[in-house]
């Protein structure tokens, strides 16, 4: 599903990244951690080309990022769902637009777009909000509101960058489920956050663990399979 | 073409949010599109006036006397016919006789029925002729007038043709970087006006491009609302223009000035509304960009 091969980066003579090398199969759920300014976010940014590669290779799906043109970045996206810390959703507009954007990019009809959102929106108890701009609603609401949007076009790899930043533990611990019932559907998942408490709720998946930009360790939380990689 | 169309729509649709910040945009468009159409229509009414004034030309042809009175007037009928013919006024040797007499005084002992009248038949003829060659065309006329059976001599006032082509040389040098200086302000003015408003739509604008959508999806519904905020802007201004015009026509039509406020005419109203669609996407355009 991905493959990412000696990856390095720098904000000017600062390295956020180096030598990262790692790979995730399909349909795996995989944390990424580390302090602050460990190269999380820069990391998440990289494989959602949000940022340039300039050193290293990373494989998505059979989208080569060091090569890809900047024309096929739009469709490299669109098989990619990613939630930012900041949400990122236009506080204008409904939950219902919102959550609509990346289905009416595909160019989906509007009944489908109709019905995948109710049955998200549902899932993600936002079925009773969704005529409410999303600037009326609560952080936890504009969280989820996120996440519909990013799973709403079933992705096939879910970035996500500290979702639960924000939240208290009850919301991280409902919104971790809704992440693992679709990681359950087969949507590989690659979830930055610096939080233990979720790393320790999650004893069977793959930790990624990064310190200054380097992969110190990448190991699966699982007792049976816990081999190091790095 | 659908999801042109669609996406034309929803930039369209799209102006209902950010309301103030579009509210806002239309009012400086009004304003600043009024500003400069008052300045046009003020530059295009100087033009028709001194246009009006010096585009005419005056010819007085002789005819040799003697010659049959309905020979000259069958030349004068053709006369009439011709394009660009404003006045033809016609006197017989006779006619020609009586005003003189009439002008010179009842003292004085005129023969005007008789052979010792020496007055030529006369007529005066006004052309209009078009601006762009007034002196080329009042030559070649006096030269098709002079060519005539006939006629004996023709007069007009080389001087004041003169005159009037280098009015209106000038007006044409004057006109022209006027008009582009005013576009040019219309432009920064405008222009920065819409780029200010696109910025407001930059966090819309990261989002699409996150979740996939690409350079024409982003772009088309921000041209598509800006292109109608220009032509609903440029619109009302013009109708604010048709009023002030209205106003200024019944205060200046009148004696003593008579100075005629006319509208503008079709072409600089669709070139004024197709300007102001050409900067509103630039610039979008630019606004997108950066």
């Amino acid at each position: 599903m991905l493959e990412a091969k000696h990856v390095s980066y720098t904000f000017g003579k600062e390295w956020a990244l180096q030598n990262l090398s790692f790979s995730v199969k399909k349909g795996e759920f995989v944390f990424v951690t580390g302090n602050s300014g460990a190269g999380k976010t820069t990391l998440i940014r990289l494989l959602h080309g949000a940022i340039p590669l300039n050193m290293g290779s990373i494989n998505i799906a059979g989208f080569d990022l060091k090569n890809l043109k900047k024309r096929y970045l739009p469709k490299l996206r669109r098989n990619i769902g990613v939630v930012f810390q900041d949400f990122k959703v236009l506080e204008n507009r409904t939950v219902y637009e919102n959550v609509a954007l990346p289905l009416q990019v595909v160019g989906c009809a509007q009944k489908e777009i109709k019905k995948r959102i109710y049955a998200v929106l549902r899932g993600l108890d936002l079925y009773s909000v969704a005529k409410e701009k999303c600037g009326e609603l609560s952080g936890g609401e504009q969280q989820r509101v996120a996440i519909a949007r990013a799973v709403i076009i079933k992705p096939r790899l879910l970035l996500a960058d500290e979702p639960t930043g924000n939240l208290d533990d009850a919301l991280s611990n409902r919104l971790l489920d809704v992440f693992k019932q679709f990681n359950k559907h087969g949507t590989t998942i690659i979830l930055a956050t610096h939080d233990n408490k979720v790393l320790e709720s999650n004893p069977n998946s793959k930790i990624l663990y990064l310190q200054d930009g380097k992969l110190i360790d990448a190991y699966s939380t699982d007792a049976e399979s816990n081999k190091k990689q790095n | 073409m659908i999801t042109v169309l669609k996406l034309i729509l929803k930039g369209i649709y799209d102006l209902r949010l950010n309301k103030w910040e579009h509210l806002l945009t239309l009012c400086a468009i009004i304003l600043v599109s009024f500003l400069g159409l008052l300045f046009l229509l003020f530059l295009h009414n100087i033009q028709n006036q001194i246009v009006e004034n010096n585009n005419q030309v005056k010819f007085t042809v002789y005819w040799e006397k003697g010659v049959n009175k309905d020979l000259i007037e069958k030349q004068w009928e053709e006369l009439r016919k011709k394009p660009g013919t404003i006045s033809v006024e016609t006197y017989t040797s006779n006619q020609a006789a009586t005003i003189l007499a009439e002008s010179l005084g009842k003292d004085v002992d005129f023969e005007i029925e008789t052979s010792k009248n020496k007055l030529p038949p006369t007529a005066v003829l006004t052309y209009e002729f078009s601006p762009d060659n007034l002196k080329k065309r009042a030559n070649q006329e006096h030269q098709i007038l002079r060519d005539l059976k006939y006629v004996e001599e023709v007069n007009y006032d080389e001087k004041a043709i003169n005159k009037s082509s280098a009015w209106l040389n000038d007006l044409k040098k004057i006109i022209w970087p006027l008009i582009t200086l005013l576009i040019l302000l219309i432009g920064i003015i405008v222009g920065n006006t819409f780029k200010i408003s696109q910025i407001s739509k930059k966090e819309e604008i990261e989002v699409l491009k996150l979740i996939g959508a690409g350079n024409w999806y982003i772009r088309l519904p921000l041209f598509a609302g800006a292109a109608m905020q220009s032509i609903v802007g440029g619109t009302i201004a013009l109708g604010f223009l048709k009023t002030t015009q209205a106003i200024l026509n019944n205060i200046l039509n009148t004696p003593p000035l008579w100075l005629k406020m006319e509208f503008l005419n079709q072409t600089e109203i669709i070139s004024v509304l197709a300007c102001l669609i050409g900067i509103s996407l630039i610039s979008s355009w630019v606004a997108i960009r950066y």
